[in-house]
């Protein structure tokens, strides 16, 4: 199996489960009749998630790219009102006009998924699940913080999915990161935002909107049926996500690979053995004390600012052979080189001034490298 | 793919729609929106630091042999290099390989590339372009955080000179010409007294003979002491003169007089080179080109190097260019002219091979008829006449026993030089 199979795969059930939760969290927050119906959104998600995946190849040939984005134009119209009116509703407190509301935006979700592959991936579906994140922030409380708080995670963990799927469906390769690594990249960006989120509202519970609050207090659900909401819910969500994985991969494992531009040629990479840079490899670098060691860290700084400006030093070049290429500004440039050869291989202890000098003559250099550049 | 698959939507909207999200908190005193926007604001920060990060301490450094013939597919090494102390995902590099059709060459090192390590790997090239000095490079690196929010970009200016040959044939009809083969391919003997290793016969001695040379059977039967004489070796010796005169500019592109004279002169330094001639090369353009004389793979390909950037910008005549270098042919060698046109003095053409002649020198001349191109700078001659000036030179060729062809734009070179009776008056 290709690797970027098994990432789409991962971004496939992120998906389904942002959407559940949002959908789940924007309708418990709004509609205290919910409970009974989570596991048919559950499973009307999933069909829409996997009908999107089968959809998808054929939705994306159906209408050339400008008529795409002329229909996708037209169907933000109606979008973008029901947002307004959702506004309006909101500001007056009506917490019936909410239900219906979320429940409209619940269903939009559904419709996304399903045509996740005629706009532009997935982009409706995170926007709506924005939408549908901010109904379940309104009432405040454990709803309100599970909401925004999976949303947030959900998110970035999908982000990265999408990333390296995209990354890796692009080019010809059957190698790359596997799920596990993408998972650990998206963890370190994830966890800590997540966990900083847990802690705030762990704190400081989240306020609703006040008027929504009042005219609603009679028909919240309790503490309990929330609990037991979200019980269920996970335990649906983790079936429902066994099942959109298995069948996300059948549909997803005939995919052919990436067509090549005219003016971009895709080519594969041959790659080889991985093995350690040089002698130093896997050791530590040299320490230099004193002024030697000050002109030498100038020296190595210079390097590592010239390869971002574009000047990259070769292995197999010497400083001098490096200055050569590097050419003006000459002075300041030999006064460098000068000052770091003497100070890495010379037999004397540099003086203070010199690794002065050699900081001034580093900056010159940089300077001009920057001005070239521009 | 680099620009193509760069997708910044998701950070664009995020952008867009965090701050209403956060307004819609603050206006309606709803914690838990201001805190998603923070949170997600966050992310974006986090994500930026993680993009503008990921390139620091990793290099890309190209390897590349510097030439190659057309059509041929090139390996084009690439060394990344991970100086950092993480590992490395999803590095993209685009490189741009002159000789191909493709504006970029776009490659992905999915990783992971490990911490302090590297990694070789290379793409295939294909020299599509007809023959020519192209440029390879820049490189180009680019990477992203791990939600691909924001991307890092690093030009690396490291452009390297390709060189395309242009596609050589082998010509059946050279092998005859020039030294005969010996028992190596490299060498021939001829029928004088040196160093070789072909029996020539015995003599007597003279003082300084090798004492190693003595024949003893011989000198018992005579008496006196009697040596064994061995030929003199023989290295086989093609040289080549070019026509570099503007005046027999003819055609564009792929069918122009310069196209003709350069791909022929190719395959007959090739075929030399590959029958283990000396071979060099003599042409007066703007600037005079002399590759010195010399055999084998490299020299072969310093002499195409030269050969792929010559001009027709010259004003010497090809005759004149031939006698300059008379010195330089050694006897019994072959000496190719390749003219640029087939109006040439025969009494001028005459005089040149008599000096050929009385050297000892072997001519072999072909001959690119300039009248059957598109003229460039002049009217076209009729073909009626064109067609007599092929005939008489053909005549005056044949009538002197001198191996020479005629190749014009209506001819397929690759077809035409592999005939085995290619050339007129061969021995």
């Amino acid at each position: 199996m290709r690797r970027a199979t098994g990432l789409a795969m991962a971004r496939a059930l992120t998906m389904y489960l942002l959407s559940v939760h949002c959908v789940a969290n924007a309708l418990l927050a709004t509609d205290p009749r919910v409970p009974p119906l989570l596991p048919v959104i559950a499973i009307a998600l999933l069909a829409a998630v996997v009908l999107g995946e089968a959809l998808a190849p054929a939705l994306a040939q159906l209408v050339d790219r400008v008529s795409r984005a002329r229909l996708q134009i037209t169907a933000w119209v109606p979008y973008g009102a029901l947002l307004a009116i959702s506004m309006m509703r909101l500001m007056n407190g009506d917490a019936d006009a909410m239900a219906g509301l979320a429940a409209m935006f619940a269903a939009l979700q559904g419709l996304f998924l399903l045509l996740a592959g005629f706009g532009r991936g997935y982009i409706g579906a995170i926007q709506n699940a924005l939408v549908l994140t901010v109904f379940a922030s309104l009432p405040g409380g454990r709803v309100a913080s599970v909401g925004v708080t999976g949303f947030a995670g959900l998110l970035g963990l999908f982000l990265v999915f999408d990333h390296f799927a995209r990354k890796l469906a692009a080019y010809p390769t059957r190698e790359g990161p596997s799920v596990g690594t993408a998972f650990a990249q998206a963890a370190v960006v994830v966890l800590p935002v997540v966990g900083a989120l847990a802690l705030t509202f762990a704190i400081l519970p989240p306020t609703g909107y006040e008027p929504l609050v009042r005219s609603a207090r009679a028909t919240q659900l309790t503490q309990e049926q929330v609990s037991a909401a979200y019980r269920d819910l996970a335990i649906l969500a983790g079936a429902a996500g066994v099942v959109s994985w298995i069948v996300v991969w059948a549909l997803l494992r005939g995919r052919g690979e990436a067509d090549a531009s005219p003016a971009i040629e895709v080519v594969t990479a041959r790659r080889r053995g991985e093995e350690a840079m040089g002698e130093g490899a896997g050791r530590r670098e040299p320490e230099y004390s004193g002024v030697r060691g000050r002109i030498v860290r100038t020296y190595l700084r210079f390097l590592e600012r010239a390869a971002k400006l574009g000047l990259l030093r070769r292995p197999d070049m010497t400083p001098r052979e490096f200055s050569v290429r590097v050419r003006r500004p000459e002075e300041p440039l030999a006064v460098l080189t000068d000052a770091f050869m003497r100070a890495r291989w010379g037999p004397d202890e540099p003086a203070e001034e010199d690794a002065r000098a050699a900081e001034g003559a580093a900056e010159a250099v940089v300077g001009e490298l920057r001005g070239r550049r521009a | 793919m680099l620009e193509g698959a760069r997708t910044t939507l998701y950070r664009t909207f995020l952008l867009i729609a965090l701050p209403p999200v956060a307004l819609l908190g603050m206006a309606f005193k709803i914690s838990a929106l201001v805190a998603l926007a923070v949170a997600c604001f966050a992310m974006l920060v986090i994500a930026w630091v993680a993009a503008r990060r990921r390139l620091r301490g990793v290099g890309v450094a190209r390897e590349l042999y510097p030439s190659a013939f057309e059509d041929d597919a090139v390996i084009v090494d690439l060394v990344i290099e991970n100086r950092s102390f993480a590992s490395a995902h999803l590095l993209e590099i685009a490189d741009h390989f002159g000789p191909g059709m493709a504006d970029r060459q776009a490659l992905i090192e999915p990783g992971p590339l490990g911490a302090r390590r590297r990694r070789r790997i290379g793409y295939q090239g294909f020299c599509s372009r007809r023959w020519g000095i192209y440029s390879v490079g820049p490189l180009e690196l680019t990477t992203a955080d791990a939600m691909g929010l924001f991307h890092a970009d690093c030009a690396l200016p490291q452009v390297d000179i390709f060189s395309v040959f242009p596609r050589v044939y082998e010509v059946a009809g050279l092998e005859r010409l020039g030294a005969r083969a010996s028992l190596t391919p490299q060498e021939t003997t001829a029928g004088r007294p040196g160093q070789g290793a072909v029996f020539l016969g015995a003599r007597d001695y003279r003082p300084g003979d090798d004492l190693r040379r003595i024949h003893w059977p011989a000198t018992a039967r005579r008496g006196a002491p009697v040596v064994k004489e061995v030929e003199v070796d023989l290295v086989p010796y093609f040289s080549l003169v070019l026509d570099l005169d503007k005046a027999h500019r003819a055609g564009t592109g792929r069918k122009s007089t310069l196209e003709y004279v350069v791909r022929v002169a190719a395959s007959l330094l090739w075929t030399a080179v590959r029958r283990g001639d000396f071979v060099q090369l003599f042409a007066e353009g703007a600037k005079p080109l002399f590759v010195p004389p010399g055999h084998g793979e490299m020299h072969l390909t310093a002499a195409l190097h030269e050969l792929i950037q010559l001009q027709q910008d010259g004003t010497t005549p090809l005759m004149e260019v031939v006698d300059q270098h008379l010195a330089h042919y050694p006897p019994g060698s072959t000496v190719g002219v390749l003219s640029g046109t087939i109006s040439v003095e025969h009494a001028r053409l005459l005089s040149t091979l008599e000096a050929f002649r009385s050297r000892g020198v072997r001519p072999l001349l072909i001959f690119v008829n300039s009248y059957s191109f598109t003229p460039v700078d002049k009217w076209p001659l009729p073909k009626a006449e064109a067609l007599e000036r092929c005939r008489e030179l053909e005549y005056f060729m044949r009538s002197r026993g001198v191996p020479g062809a005629i190749v014009g734009a209506d001819q397929e070179l690759e077809r035409e030089l592999g005939r085995p009776d290619l050339f007129w008056g061969m021995p």
